[in-house]
């Protein structure tokens, strides 16, 4: 008899009724089930946003001022990504902050209660761009040996950071701490050995050689980059770009990543070669309107500034990321100081920088 | 009965339909009202774009000057000034010409000096450092 009921007209009704407020209430109940979860996941990108905006600013407070050192607290996850465009963003921000014209020295990823940022001047030997550092304490960096460039990177390490230094030979059984990222930073990839302490862990290990680009001169040179491959138990090399100055050398080691050190060194070399440019037109000038004694020191001579300048526009502009060309343009820079402090000394001409 | 039944339909359709237009007459005051409130966010962050630009002038390598190394604190070079202006101006459409169009966009940036010189005079107490205004929509 119900079943009956239920087929004519009016049972038919009643039952679309029925089903009518079951879709309504489901479609009502879900609207706001989305309307809360969007509303939470809303909040955690804005939060997300405002960190990533607050990192910002003080990464460009960094930038203005001359050689700073701060630690701060921060509880969030940051990417960095430095190709095409250079870019940052904390957790699920929805928009990154740029830097395609700053050079910023970091790991890929920071994800630490800690942030440790600090800014260096590069000169070349004017002043051309601040550099900034930025790492946190759970990555630990690890000196191997005594060799005059891992002392000089050592002694410009910022105050703050995790780092030890160990003898020559000890890295095989150096023991496991368990942090985020272990850097070795070495002179010699002869001490590149299979790591007792480090098996199953992943993308933890990294190894950054430093080499002096002749004998005792340690102002260019060439950084490699190496990965621990686990499975073969092997240290796997990366690449290797050349560095020139403790400053860069520095940025290597921080970062220990060829593709993050290979982006801002070619914001470098722009930098380098738009500033010995504008260098040059200083000299013309001084070579036209200087005292007439003075003159000779700008411009007109084989050894004035103007050529110098103009070597170091040519090495730099060759875009040219290898050990011979940085050679060049450290040349041209010894020279160019040369001059300008026998300027500042033996006469009283206006200086170059 | 089938009238009534049909009637019945109808008004809840019609109810149906109602709500929805309150609904989207909703959505269309809130967005009105979101976007006079970008728009003030917009020109908020213009001025503050303008004033970090400001800050972040005076202290370019390009602009500064230094004694012996040392940069003194808000202080800018004449020549340098001189020389930068017309690298920037004169090499339209070359890379050097891209690299300060990124950094400084469509704007007009002068530098006058107030005292003890005050001419105007191009070159001795004022300098345009960039000129690009961008385009006009018409």
């Amino acid at each position: 008899m119900l079943k009956i009921s239920l087929l004519n007209k009016r049972g038919f009704a009643i039952q679309f009724n029925w089903l009518f407020v079951l879709i309504g209430g489901v479609v009502i109940l879900s609207f706001f089930v989305s309307l809360i979860n969007n509303s939470t996941f809303g909040n955690d990108q804005e939060t997300d946003q405002k960190s990533t905006e607050e990192v910002n600013a003080l990464l460009k407070v960094s930038l203005a001022s001359g050689n700073t050192q701060k630690t701060m607290s921060f509880d969030k996850k940051i990417m960095f990504y430095c190709d095409d465009t250079s870019e940052f963003f904390v957790g699920a921000a929805f928009k990154p902050a740029r830097y395609d014209y700053n050079a910023i020295f970091s790991p890929k990823v920071l994800d630490s209660s800690e942030l440790i940022i600090q800014t260096l001047a590069l000169n070349i030997p004017f002043r051309a761009m601040p550099l900034v550092y930025v790492t946190n304490k759970d990555i630990e960096y690890v000196f191997v040996g005594n060799a005059p460039l891992i002392n000089l990177v050592f002694n410009q390490m910022p105050d703050n950071v995790t780092m030890k230094s160990i003898p020559a030979g000890s890295i095989a059984y150096y023991p496991n701490f368990d942090f985020d990222h272990t850097v070795f930073i070495l002179s010699d990839t002869s001490h590149l050995a299979a790591l007792s302490n480090f098996a199953g862990t992943k993308d933890v290990v990294y190894a950054v050689v430093l080499e002096p680009g002749s004998a005792n001169v340690y102002s260019y040179g060439n950084i490699s980059f190496y990965r621990y491959d686990t499975p073969s138990s092997s240290f796997v090399l990366d690449g290797t770009l050349p560095f020139l100055g403790s400053e860069l050398l520095l940025g290597g080691v921080i970062s220990h990543d060829k593709t993050i050190y290979e982006c801002n060194l070619k914001k470098v070399i722009t930098r380098i070669s738009t500033l010995s440019k504008l260098h040059e037109e200083r000299m013309v000038y001084y070579g036209d309107n200087a005292e007439s004694h003075c003159q000779m020191y700008y411009a007109g001579s084989a050894t004035s500034a103007i050529n110098y300048l103009e070597d170091l526009k040519i090495f730099a502009e060759k875009n040219e990321l290898s050990v011979v060309n940085f050679q060049s343009i450290y040349s041209a820079i010894s020279s160019l100081r040369s001059l300008n402090n026998f300027i500042i000394t033996k006469t009283e001409c206006p200086r170059i920088y | 009965m089938k009238r009534k039944a049909q009637m019945q339909m109808t008004e809840s359709i019609f109810v149906v339909f109602m709500v929805l237009i309150i609904i989207v007459i909703g959505f269309v005051v809130y967005s009105k009202f979101q976007e006079t409130s970008i728009k003030e966010k917009q020109k908020l962050l213009r001025s503050m774009q303008l004033i970090e630009m400001g800050h972040r002038l005076s202290s370019w390598p390009e602009l500064e000057c230094s004694v012996a190394g040392v940069t003194e604190f808000v202080c800018l070079d004449t020549v340098k000034l001189m020389v930068l202006g017309d690298i920037i101006n004169k090499t339209k459409g070359t890379k050097l010409y891209e690299y300060y169009f990124d950094l400084l966009k469509n704007s007009k940036i002068t530098v006058t000096e107030i005292y003890p010189s005050n001419t105007l005079t191009k070159g001795k107490d004022y300098w345009v450092l960039y000129e690009n205004p961008g385009m006009t929509k018409l």
